[in-house]
């Protein structure tokens, strides 16, 4: 339908003579008052954080330093046993350094570059292809939400959106103050990268692992996405 | 967990009972009518339970999830101001999402109606020249009835969504908003999926979970197009929002080049502050959840050095009967939903007859009014008389849609449009006839005082026979008293004294209320027993 005629009838039905192109003002914007006061300190910020993915049937570790992060990392990694582990490009997991934790494993790193010779169309099946054949995903992420037990990642070129999404199992590695209380503060800060036009494509908010209650509404998880989700927490 | 173990048994023993419902006609929307459709889902006794089972567990979820989250009644009233607000002033805010969204990549098409929307749709797919299409569960879809388009065009479509793809493998359409499989048993799914492939599969969760894992992840790795709905689209960055459990509306909308969106115009929230809003309300209110599993903001395609991610992003905005609702102040918070799928679980009449009842894409109270809204003509108009007006559902809602208030201005609607049945009309011909005259009223009461003596026990009528028997064959009907009210007047005016009989002469000045004749529109409430607004009411109160 031509979109004018689209608008003109909305507008007309609300009673005005043209659609309305001047901000209409607003008394109640997003979440109320005395939840938009609710601020919680650090060290209760990564409590419950923890906690509630706990309750999702996610598992989250606090480390103090990076060799402690390392020592859990391998003893996770030991018990899963992944013949292959997909990681996300890009500098927020290289600030990690896991390259002496991840030796004895086969890793890919994102974008997987091994293709050779092959048209972008062809490349990009291929990666996807090697992406979903991993055990386990290792990402970074850029936010994370105590209220909800949510990891959150932006898409970039560094990160594929789908190391989070395509193996069984999701490691996301964490810094405390990435932590926040509400997913409000979290909007915020994204809204407020409007202004300098640095809106991701993709926003990603992972709460526990992938579920269903589709089949007699009994529970069962790993449907299409990760069956297991773990946080790694480093302080600082 | 005794309540898992009860469906398990009921289950098996019940199979072939729920199978024959299925591939009965009137499961099918617009055979036959509300009624007849009821009648047949409530004979089948595996769906009732089903559908009961879930919907208690969804409602307690919901109540417990309401009251851990606390001042629940706050964030309903905040729910309802932003939706309000939104489609208060929808010209600008869907003006301002198109443009962002334009702004952000995106090609956007406009759809008055489901065929443009549907023939939308397949246009961009057979430019594309997709294949195989890969679908997260969007009602939009289904109200467009797009499956069917593209397959005209031999397209595959499949459904990811667990509960989507078990029914699209027996042909059906979903019967209830949030779990769409919610009348289908264990030892069906298995056969389902044994027949689509599946071998040596168990009845277990986990087994047929697995297998549907399986089979669709080729499915999104190999898909031309996906293709999803859009829970809330953020007016001031053009972002489509999706909340997903399983994570298929990810695949969908990451694996495939080419992401279609198909979306009703009111779905806008105008600022990314206003999603910590809808995400504290619809997920509690749907599942009982705090968050879904995956809440995934999308805004405009891949962007250049991205790998995955869609290279288009396709949106379609749809009308199809919602600015009819705009400005008309009966129906207009109507587009406030959200589409949790609360008021459907705690409708005691869709927890009894099941979503397929209602014959029409939105089942249960939210469907009882937006169908016949949507779909102005006969086809819906019987919906709005699949409720006991509880109120439940206005209850239930988190952005306080006066739901059973509009099935009663649909029921008036019928009424001025002649949409009646003849006895209906003629019961109240004689209604208005008899009670505009004093003389005739006085009549008619002395007459059915006498008609009325073979059907009266203790002063009740509980009769199978009779003219009332719609009524009385399942509830009592008070018996007109021996001396009526206005008979007996004289004498208690004498009782009270000057001062009272003055007070009963204002009341009985008193028109008639509005809320009265709605009452009777009702055609339950005995005259004065329960409404305060009625003229006998007003006489007692005074």
């Amino acid at each position: 339908m031509d979109e004018a005629a689209f608008f003109e009838r909305i507008a007309r039905r609300l009673g005005r003579s043209a659609p309305l192109s001047a901000p209409p003002a607003r008394d109640a914007v997003g979440a109320p008052e005395f939840w938009q006061a609710y601020q919680l300190p650090e060290e209760e910020r990564i409590a419950k954080f923890c906690a509630e993915l706990g309750k999702l049937g996610g598992h989250a570790e606090v480390f103090d330093s990076l060799a402690a992060l390392h020592e859990g990392l391998r003893r996770v990694l030991r018990e899963l046993g992944p013949r292959r582990i997909g990681l996300v490009g890009g500098g927020g997991l290289a600030a990690f350094a896991l390259d002496e934790v991840l030796a004895e494993w086969e890793t890919v790193v994102w974008p997987y570059a091994g293709g050779g010779e092959l048209s972008e169309e062809a490349a990009r099946a291929e990666v996807l292809r090697v992406f979903a054949a991993a055990d386990v995903g290792i990402t970074d992420c850029d936010w994370a939400v105590a209220d909800t037990g949510s990891i959150v990642i932006a898409a970039d070129s560094g990160r594929g959106r789908s190391v989070s999404l395509l193996p069984s199992v999701h490691i996301a590695l964490i810094r405390s103050s990435q932590i926040r209380t509400r997913m409000g503060e979290v909007l915020a800060e994204v809204a407020a990268r409007r202004a300098s036009g640095g809106m991701p494509s993709g926003l990603f908010f992972i709460t526990g692992p992938s579920r269903s209650s589709d089949i007699e509404n009994d529970l069962t998880i790993g449907v299409h996405g990760p069956a297991a989700v773990v946080a790694l927490v480093l302080r600082g | 967990m005794s309540g898992i173990e009860q469906v398990r048994e009921v289950g098996p023993a019940q199979a072939g009972a729920a199978e024959s419902v299925a591939m009965r006609p009137a499961a099918r929307p617009g055979a036959g009518g509300v009624q007849a459709r009821a009648r047949a889902a409530l004979q089948d006794e595996f769906l009732r339970g089903a559908v009961r089972f879930t919907t208690d567990r969804l409602r307690g979820r919901k109540q417990a999830a309401a009251e851990e989250l606390g001042r629940w009644e706050e964030w309903r009233e905040r729910g309802r101001q932003i939706r309000a607000h939104t489609v208060e002033h929808l010209d600008y805010y869907l003006r301002q999402f198109v443009d962002n969204l334009r702004a952000a990549g995106a090609k956007v098409y406009f759809a008055v109606d489901a065929h443009e929307a549907a023939e939308t749709v397949a246009g961009i797919v057979r430019e594309k020249q997709g294949r195989l299409v890969v679908k997260s569960k969007s009602m939009v879809s289904e109200e467009i009835h797009l499956n069917h388009r593209l397959a005209e065009d031999g397209v595959e479509v499949v459904e990811t969504d667990l509960g989507e793809y078990i029914i699209q493998l027996v042909h059906e359409a979903p019967s209830h908003i949030i779990i769409p499989a919610i009348h289908k048993t264990r030892g069906q799914i298995r056969d389902l999926f044994a027949a689509a492939g599946g071998e040596d599969l168990s009845t277990e969760t986990r087994d047929l979970a697995a297998f549907a894992r399986r089979t669709l992840r080729e499915k999104f790795l190999a898909a031309d197009v996906g293709l999803t709905g859009c829970n809330f689209g953020i007016a001031e960055t053009g972002s489509i929002v999706l909340f997903t459990n399983e994570g298929n509306g990810r695949m969908v909308s990451t694996l495939p080049r080419t992401h279609i969106v198909t979306m009703g115009m009111e779905r806008i929230i105008p600022a990314w502050a206003d999603l910590e809003v809808m995400a504290n309300l619809l997920p509690r209110s749907a599942t009982g959840q705090k968050l879904t599993a995956y809440m995934t903001v999308i805004t405009g395609p891949r962007r250049q050095g991205e790998i995955d991610g869609p290279d288009e992003l396709h949106v379609v905005i749809l009308d199809n009967g919602r600015s009819a609702q705009l400005g008309d102040p009966a129906f207009q918070p109507v587009l406030h939903c959200i589409r949790c799928g609360a008021c459907l679980n705690v409708c005691p009449v869709y927890r009894h007859i099941g979503g397929h009842a209602y014959g029409s894409v939105y089942p249960g109270p939210i469907g009882a009014v937006l169908s016949p809204l949507l779909r102005d003509g006969e086809q819906y108009a019987d919906l709005p008389y699949a409720s006991s007006l509880c109120g439940a559902c206005f209850e239930a809602c988190p952005v306080k849609i006066p739901l059973h208030d509009m099935l009663v201005h649909l029921r008036q609607r019928n009424v001025a449009r002649g949409w009646v049945k003849p006895a209906e009309r003629a019961a109240f011909g004689a209604f208005r006839a008899v009670f505009a005259h004093l003389g005739r009223y006085r009549l008619a009461m002395r007459a059915a005082r006498i008609l009325q003596r073979p059907l009266v026990r203790r002063g009740r009528m509980d009769a199978r026979v009779g003219p009332l028997r719609g009524w009385t064959q399942s509830r009592s009907f008070p018996a007109l008293a021996r001396q009526p009210f206005r008979e007996r007047f004289p004498a208690l005016v004498a009782e009270l004294g000057p001062a009272g009989a003055a007070g009963m002469e204002s009341a009985k000045a008193r028109p008639i209320g509005e809320a009265h004749q709605q009452a009777a529109m009702r055609g339950g409430q005995p005259n004065g027993v329960s409404d305060p607004a009625g003229p006998a009411g007003g006489e007692h109160r005074g």
